[in-house]
């Protein structure tokens, strides 16, 4: 009998310190994407690399892996000085690509609604994007759906992704 | 020592040189290409290393009941519904393996939703065949696509 306590007592006080041991942040992450034109009316593709040196992310010298993460909002925007304006797609979608983890579709707008020179994405519920925190860097895929041609020499936007990182 | 250092200069070579004839082969994949349904035409691209489909063309862009452009009305995922199917990557992460295949890869079906387990094989320069599959391969069902031809000039 006292042998069970005494195990129950050691695998609880196991679960406390092993969950005791996480800790959560909001943060938000902002990359360039870009893609050199002509740009054909259909769906083209902006590509941005994501590399994160967590320690310095997290504002945390201890950090030492990522556990969970999880995506609450994404904002698209040009950056200044572009040849197009986001009058000239018809939707937009953001996908996560690496070499190590399977294509991710997270987000889309379609049919596109301009706020305040952005575009604010509705964010998949069910996407599973740990995997891609927890690899050295990732890419984030933007793809804009053109009304018609365009012969800008390329195009320049900046994602930004609000996002909870559990971490220990 | 010499001779250590003139095998391990081959061993290199033979790895360069192998490594670049695999990048050679697995880009032969790219392209625009035709299922047998003949209802759309999928464009194949290289993201990274791997190779990406994605619908370029839809023989009923439209929906025939809204008349609007075509969405992914049968993703499992509610909320990414509005997705175009114009411009939908239904292949994903294929990595090529040599001897004209592509595995590790996957297959989507907008009409049912659902998302397979796919390899690609090129049986000539302008035939694929695409077998999309559930668990193992020997349970699947194959293809058969057909490199678009861009039409000759006079």
């Amino acid at each position: 009998m006292k042998i069970r306590k005494a195990l129950l007592f050691l695998m609880s006080s196991l679960l406390l310190v092993g969950c005791g041991n996480y800790k959560t942040k909001t943060s938000e992450i902002k990359t360039t994407v870009m893609a050199e034109g002509p740009f054909f009316e259909g769906s083209n593709s902006l590509i941005g690399e994501v590399q994160l040196n967590y320690s310095e992310f997290l504002e945390d010298k201890e950090f030492n892996k990522v556990a969970e993460v999880t995506i609450n909002q994404i904002t698209v925007e040009l950056e200044d000085n572009q040849e197009l304006s986001l009058e000239q797609f018809s939707s937009a979608a953001i996908q996560l690509v690496s070499d190590n983890s399977p294509m991710t579709s997270i987000a889309i707008m379609n049919p596109i609604k301009i706020n305040d020179n952005k575009l604010q994405l509705t964010v998949s519920n069910e996407a599973k994007v740990t995997s891609f925190f927890q690899e050295e860097k990732f890419s984030l895929l933007l793809d804009l759906d053109f009304k018609e041609d365009s012969y800008a020499e390329e195009l320049k936007a900046t994602i930004k992704i609000n996002l909870s990182i559990e971490y220990k | 020592m010499k001779k250590l250092i003139t095998a391990l200069s081959f061993l290199l070579i033979i790895l360069v040189s192998a490594n670049l004839n695999a990048q050679d082969n697995g880009d032969k994949l790219l392209g625009v290409w035709e299922p047998s349904h003949g209802k759309a035409k999928v464009k194949i691209e290289k993201i990274g290393s791997k190779y990406y489909g994605k619908i370029v063309w839809l023989r009923i862009p439209n929906d025939p009941e809204t008349n609007a452009p075509k969405v992914d009305k049968n993703n499992p995922d509610e909320k990414m519904r509005s997705t175009p199917l114009r411009g939908y990557r239904i292949l994903k992460d294929f990595e090529y393996t040599g001897e004209n295949e592509w595995t590790k890869g996957t297959i989507y079906d907008p009409e049912n939703g659902n998302t397979y387990s796919c390899t690609i094989k090129m049986t000539d320069e302008n035939t694929l065949d695409i077998r999309g599959y559930i668990g193992i391969s020997a349970l699947g069902r194959t293809d058969i696509w057909k490199r678009l031809k861009m039409p000759s000039k006079k």
